[in-house]
């Protein structure tokens, strides 16, 4: 029933996108870099939807091996991540380091079918997979903000998110209606996820350019080298934003979480569960682009603090005595709210404050440290909720967001003095 | 720019055809696979009603990795000639249980790791009602007389497996066989801690096992971080806690004991039986961790499903574990 609507839900969102996209003038090559992530995320979610089944079911691991594979599903692409960065800036060949992110993942879903019922193998496999993602994430948004004149930035990584996010509702639908089609047919589903990756790696490696030199390379500037990298984290505006993303991600409740909360308080049939993930997506979707361009006119640190205070909100609302559909419809729509203002924005917000020549180095190492401290308020949110329960947990993160809010405010909103003498 | 036009048109169409004959194929095959699956059965009904006229029998899911296409398929042997006289059925479930007057069958988790289904089954093995189900399954029970069956499921979003205390949640509800629908979901009964009425939002239930007397029954309930062995009453809608520690009780065909799975660490158990009367427990002689929910073979002997066989073992601490199929699990005997 829900695939009909959500279909018709994307259409309109992909209309009002590109309708927007042509009205701010973004570069062709987010609009290709957005379709890009688009294939290959209906064809990496179609995988990770699966692959526990797969996993548990065909090949028969038990709790322990799946949790070790688990784990670097997880875990495995923060790796590579600064390394990849880094080399792209050095090389200045952002676009050959990401397709070689792309490629590798692309080549792993062949390699799932072959090594079906080894789980050594194929825990090296999911580790590949991961690697790549790892490898491409940095440079393919360095590319986006490259290719993007700077007061165009929220509107253009909002673009490429909302694209990304598409596919990333596409692909479990896709997934969910081949098994509809094809009972335990899960070569079928690896089979149509390595069409998508062969599409996407299809499209970067024929119509994307690298930005061309002028570009990213500005005269007088030193070589790209280690000690500029770690010069990086000397500069004031750009590490008071790390220490600030990370704050906020320290106190960031997981999308399960959230999800598993709701279900406690409203108790609504387990069934319903994968819609939370789908309505959620829905609304980061469709608020990526005004959010993104929204940031451009107003000051995206600004949206930035309003997306905080959105998942406050949610928080807020996971703790009143509100009940009913109508109390997850308002949480749902905040924490996509919190997503849209968040995600892309932060990005944006990173590269308008690094050099063009350590962009790639620079944009990984926010998301590697903000990603540790979100898996770090994971861990944790999941102890408090084990030990007490679900409602002292989300009262120790909403005072603890409370709390870092104001500090978050002053450390991003210090950065005008500095970016104006840049 | 127009040849790299040329090249992706052409390797999108080379690629997304392949896919689709690759799908076409696939969906074609599955359609032919279980083209019978609403005619009669594999075994045939004059092949069921062989082995049911062998008493005992075991009723237990076939998982043979040498036969994939009929994996979790029901099946049925005699005891004494378990390998011989094995028939499958086209039933596919994650979990079966039955007695002589049903049983009851639990759906594959779909997609998302959710089953929506469950089915009653009748004597010959048959689904002849649905009942809906919400969650990844694990446990099912069928009263002795047929009128009541049990099944949890691990909610979804949760973990799915017992490993540890609190990472997962569970939904054990009560069906009418005779109707299908659902009588209760435990979490709604009275609960009787240490004698005492208490009330919280935490409890899980899993593994019911059913007395002869049409109104009991034993499972496992958890709460703040505890494990009881509870008995409960369907006609009153009680539960009260007997002891702790017991978890996916099984109660002897004489009614005088339970086995179970006694939790050692982490996603570690060791089986054992609890006497009723005495609260004596024995530790039995299998030093592996079995996670099931296990079966009396009879009053001496217990089965239980373990690295993809059924095995047996005495119900006394003593002898070594047998495999007595191979390929098999989710055993349920008729005696």
């Amino acid at each position: 029933m829900y695939d009909v609507e959500d279909s018709q839900a994307v259409a309109r969102g992909h209309r009002a996108l590109f309708r927007s996209s042509l009205r701010s003038g973004v570069g062709r090559t987010v609009i290709l870099l957005g379709v890009v992530s688009l294939l290959t995320d209906i064809s990496s979610e179609m995988v990770s939807t699966v692959l526990p089944l797969y996993l548990v079911y065909s090949v028969g691991l038990n709790p322990l091996q799946f949790g070790v594979i688990d784990g670097i599903y997880q875990g495995g692409a923060a790796l590579v991540r600064v390394a990849s960065g880094f080399v792209a800036d050095r090389t200045k060949r952002h676009k050959e380091v990401a397709l070689a992110g792309y490629g590798l993942s692309a080549l792993c879903r062949p390699l799932l079918i072959a090594f079906g019922s080894a789980w050594g193998a194929l825990a090296a496999v999911v580790f590949l997979d991961r690697t790549g993602k790892g490898i491409r994430t940095a440079p393919r948004d360095a590319l986006i903000s490259l290719t993007t004149k700077p007061e165009r930035l929220g509107t253009a990584f909002g673009i490429h998110r909302a694209l990304d996010t598409t596919g990333a509702m596409l692909g479990p639908l896709l997934a969910f209606g081949l098994l509809v089609l094809v009972p335990q047919g899960f070569d079928s589903v690896f089979v149509v996820s390595f069409v998508f990756a062969i599409l996407g790696v299809a499209m970067l490696a024929l119509f994307v350019r690298n930005p061309p030199r002028a570009v990213s390379e500005q005269a007088g500037q030193p070589k790209v080298s280690l000690a500029a990298a770690v010069r990086l984290v000397g500069r004031g505006s750009f590490a008071r934003l790390v220490v600030a993303a990370s704050l906020v991600a320290l106190f960031t409740i997981s999308d399960g979480f959230v999800y598993l909360a709701l279900q406690q308080r409203v108790e609504f049939d387990t069934g319903f569960f994968p819609l939370l993930y789908v309505a959620t997506a829905l609304v980061y979707m469709l608020l990526a682009v005004p959010v993104g361009a929204l940031g451009d006119r107003v000051g995206r640190v600004w949206v930035f603090l309003g997306g905080c205070l959105a998942l406050l909100a949610v928080y807020g609302v996971l703790l009143t005595d509100l009940d009913g559909l109508g109390m997850v419809g308002l949480a749902l729509a905040l924490f996509g709210l919190y997503y849209a203002s968040t995600d892309g924005v932060l990005a944006a917000i990173a590269s308008a404050l690094l050099p063009a020549d350590l962009r790639a180095t620079g944009l990984s190492a926010v998301t590697t440290v903000s990603g540790l401290s979100r898996l770090l308020a994971s861990i944790v949110f999941g102890a408090l909720w084990t030990t007490t329960d679900v409602h002292t947990a989300i009262v120790f993160y909403a005072v603890g967001l409370a709390a870092v809010l104001p500090v978050v405010a002053i450390l991003v909103l210090r950065r005008r003095p500095e970016e104006a003498r840049a | 720019m127009r040849s790299k036009v040329v090249i992706m048109v052409t390797v999108a169409a080379v690629s997304i055809a392949a896919a689709a004959v690759y799908v076409g194929v696939q969906a074609v095959a599955a359609r032919e696979g279980t083209s019978g699956a609403k005619g009669p059965t594999f075994a045939g009904p004059a092949a069921v009603a062989a082995v049911q006229s062998h008493k005992p029998y075991i009723v237990f899911r076939h998982v043979s990795p040498a036969d994939p296409s009929r994996y979790g398929m029901i099946a049925l042997a005699p005891v004494d000639d378990v390998n011989g006289a094995s028939v499958v059925m086209h039933q596919v479930c994650s979990r079966v249980y039955y007695v002589a007057a049903g049983g009851f069958c639990m759906d594959v988790a779909g997609a998302l790791g959710i089953a929506r289904r469950g089915w009653v089954l009748d004597s010959q093995l048959e689904p002849v009602r649905e009942v809906k189900l919400a969650g990844f399954p694990t446990r099912t029970r069928v009263s002795r007389d047929g009128r009541y069956a049990a099944a949890t499921v691990f909610n979804a979003g949760g973990g799915h497996s017992y490993a540890e205390i609190g990472a997962f949640t569970t939904t054990t509800k009560l069906y009418d066989m005779r109707t299908g629908t659902t009588i209760a979901n435990l979490e709604e009964f009275r609960v009787l801690l240490h004698n005492k009425p208490i009330k919280r939002r935490d409890f899980n239930y899993w593994g019911v096992t059913f007395t002869s007397d049409h109104e009991r029954f034993y499972a496992t309930l958890s709460t703040a971080g505890n494990l009881y062995l509870v008995q409960g009453n369907i006609g009153t809608r009680t539960i009260r806690t007997l002891t702790t520690g017991v978890e996916c009780p099984s109660l002897s065909p004489d009614e005088t004991r339970i086995a179970f799975k006694r939790r050692i660490g982490k996603g570690s158990w060791r089986l054992s039986t609890l006497d009723l009367r005495t609260r004596h427990e024995t530790r039995l002689a299998e030093t592996a961790s079995v996670d099931d929910q296990v079966e009396w073979l009879d009053d001496r002997r217990i089965l239980y499903g373990q690295a993809g066989s059924i095995w047996s073992i005495p119900a006394d601490g003593t002898g070594r574990p047998e495999r007595l199929i191979e390929g098999a699990d989710s055993p349920a005997v008729v005696r």
